[in-house]
């Protein structure tokens, strides 16, 4: 078959194939334009879309019958229970059960099952396409992948010192909402703000739009059902551009608001009462419970009184007796370290 | 371990922006010669093959690395020496037959192209340089839509069943003289009204959209060179079944 030269670069050119198909390849001295037969093909790593292509091949079924009545009938019948746990097992595994958009700057979208496994992570933008791009997340836990996207993110340059991360979260079960949220705000919030020093918002409203934080005082909210929280979580600037992937997650449960310890944030976005910034570095290994507060602008909780919430901190456990004025607990972190290394949060 | 730490954040950094990816490869440029030579087991030039698939391999390495895999640095050199020898146990394969693929002659013009092929000879008459000016065009309107070839290369399906469908979306999308003219206009693609027409679902479409784009934009005036090169996507019997 022979390709077209379409463009080229130093290390790959891009060509076209009489088939239709438009790959890289090893640049051998083309030409935009040349015809050329012997190509080198890049390959790619795995991508999502293999992974769920895969995936989606594996669960087709087809079952073809000629037998006669009686075995008929016990075959359908079998059939039936077969379908059914089929049906089960797929609708555990395969069937998106929730979703959570995540925007920094590149949105995304990332699928759970019902067993709270990620099924698919596809990019909403095209940002968020380049940072899913080769990132495997052959089932891995819903935080885990946050959490994950989220340092790629820092790493990539999408998130910028005082970046966001928004997190909205859709799904029909309302207590499905309710557990992520809870979840996502203290485990992987705090994890994340420690390394990347961003403020991260899970936002239980409907809206994409990330609110900024206004409230100082943030009381947690009676349970409203189907009221979407918005978490902030700030996240130190490191990197200049911070596309965001908003990961929206609508929550039911009270706002908490948690603030990432490990950030010295200049100015917390949303006058988060806890004044201390912690100075700029990831290396936090402590995990004051970030702070979350949930914006109460687009939540329709108007009437809620946030007041004070913030001296709720410790109800999160983080375990350092983060109030509001904690601030001698930052001071003693070694944030001079850098965490490219990674090694806290490898999954 | 402050060394690694750059290098692996300067990966990081080149995965999402073709120019830091340039620079980073210039730079490792002894590093990507010296790996090729070490496989040859001679100085590789810019000329060589070798060199041209250790440049890609980087790449590679580039687009693949993660941070759980270890030095970057390693992973690199191991991409560019599996894609070498991969490359030179093709070559052995071919040994000792005449690939029509083979340059013969003075010219140094391939055996292939001396094969009488009626279609060569209207190749040779279009020339380069009008081949040149359809696809620059080409870039140009695809830019005002955001996306490069490079993109529209990440984006073009590689499962072969996905790639058919996304056919079957860009034959019917070519079949419809609105359909193309709305997108040669906006730039942008009805995902919808393809999805209609051709059968294909949305997300697939979605998906891909900026493959289908390109492929369909290709179908619009002015590009008669490079859809004469593509050969049977329109003669497929992919008449819409609409």
């Amino acid at each position: 078959m022979r390709y077209m030269v379409m463009e080229t670069h130093l290390a790959y050119a891009v060509v076209l194939g009489q088939d239709g198909s438009m790959l890289k390849a090893a640049n051998r001295d083309y030409q935009v334009g040349e015809i050329v037969s012997d190509i080198i093909p890049m390959r790619y790593p795995e991508t999502s879309e293999a992974v769920t292509d895969i995936n989606e091949a594996r669960t087709k079924r087809r079952r073809i019958f000629g037998w006669n009545r009686n075995l008929r009938l016990a075959a359908v019948s079998a059939a039936a229970v077969f379908a059914f746990v089929s049906w089960s097992a797929y609708d555990l595994s395969f069937a998106t059960f929730g979703s959570v958009y995540m925007t920094v700057n590149p949105e995304v979208r990332i699928d759970v099952n019902k067993l709270d496994r990620v099924i698919d992570v596809s990019g909403i933008n095209q940002d968020g396409e380049r940072l899913i791009s080769g990132y495997g997340y052959k089932r891995k836990g819903l935080a885990e992948v946050v959490e994950e996207l989220g340092e790629r993110a820092g790493d990539m340059g999408y998130i910028e010192e005082n970046g966001e991360i928004a997190l909205r979260l859709e799904s029909k079960s309302e207590s499905w909402i309710v557990e992520q949220e809870d979840e996502l705000l203290h485990e992987t919030a705090e994890r994340l703000s420690q390394s990347l020093r961003i403020s991260i918002e899970v936002n239980g409203t409907k809206s994409t739009v990330i609110s900024p934080p206004e409230t100082e005082a943030e009381t947690i909210p009676e349970t409203v059902p189907m009221e979407p929280e918005t978490w902030v979580i700030e996240i130190p600037p490191e990197t200049a551009e911070a596309p965001s992937e908003s990961l929206a997650i609508p929550e039911t449960a009270p706002a908490q608001t948690s603030e990432p310890t490990p950030m010295p944030i200049p100015q917390p976005t949303a006058a988060q009462a806890a004044p201390s910034q912690p100075q700029p570095s990831s290396a936090q290994t402590q995990a004051p419970a970030p702070q979350l507060r949930p914006s109460a602008g687009d939540s329709g909780y108007g009437d809620s009184s946030y007041g004070g919430y913030y001296h709720g901190v410790s109800d999160y456990g983080g375990g350092t007796g983060f109030e509001g004025s904690g601030q001698s607990d930052y001071g003693n972190s070694d944030y001079a370290e850098s965490s490219y290394g990674g090694s806290d949060y490898d999954g | 371990m402050q060394g690694e730490h750059v290098i692996i954040k300067e990966v990081y950094a080149a995965k999402v922006d073709v120019e830091k990816a340039d620079d980073l490869i210039r730079r490792y440029m002894p590093f990507i010669k010296a790996e090729a030579s070490r496989q040859t087991g001679r100085v590789c030039t810019e000329q060589d093959d070798e060199h041209s698939i250790a440049m890609i391999a980087f790449y590679e390495a580039i687009m693949g690395y993660e941070k759980e895999r270890g030095s970057f640095m390693s992973y690199a050199s191991m991409l560019i020496r599996s894609r070498i020898i991969d490359h030179k146990r093709k070559e052995t394969k071919h040994e000792g037959q005449l690939s029509i693929y083979a340059e013969e002659g003075e010219e140094g013009r391939l055996i292939m192209d001396e094969l009488s092929d009626e279609r060569d000879h209207i190749d040779e008459h279009i020339g380069l340089e009008a081949t040149k000016q359809e696809i620059e065009e080409l870039t140009r309107v695809l830019a005002r839509a955001g996306v490069t070839f490079s993109d529209v290369a990440d984006n073009c399906p590689r499962q072969q069943r996905t790639f058919s469908a996304c056919m079957r979306a860009i034959r019917c999308g070519a079949d419809d003289g609105e359909l193309l003219d709305e997108i040669e206009r906006t730039c942008r693609l009805p995902l919808k009204r393809i999805s209609e027409l051709s059968g294909v679902e949305r997300k697939t479409i979605e998906r891909h959209r900026r493959y289908i784009l390109a492929m369909l934009l290709i179908h619009t005036n002015g590009y008669e060179i490079v859809r004469g090169h593509l050969r049977h996507i329109l003669t497929e019997k992919g008449g819409a079944s609409v």
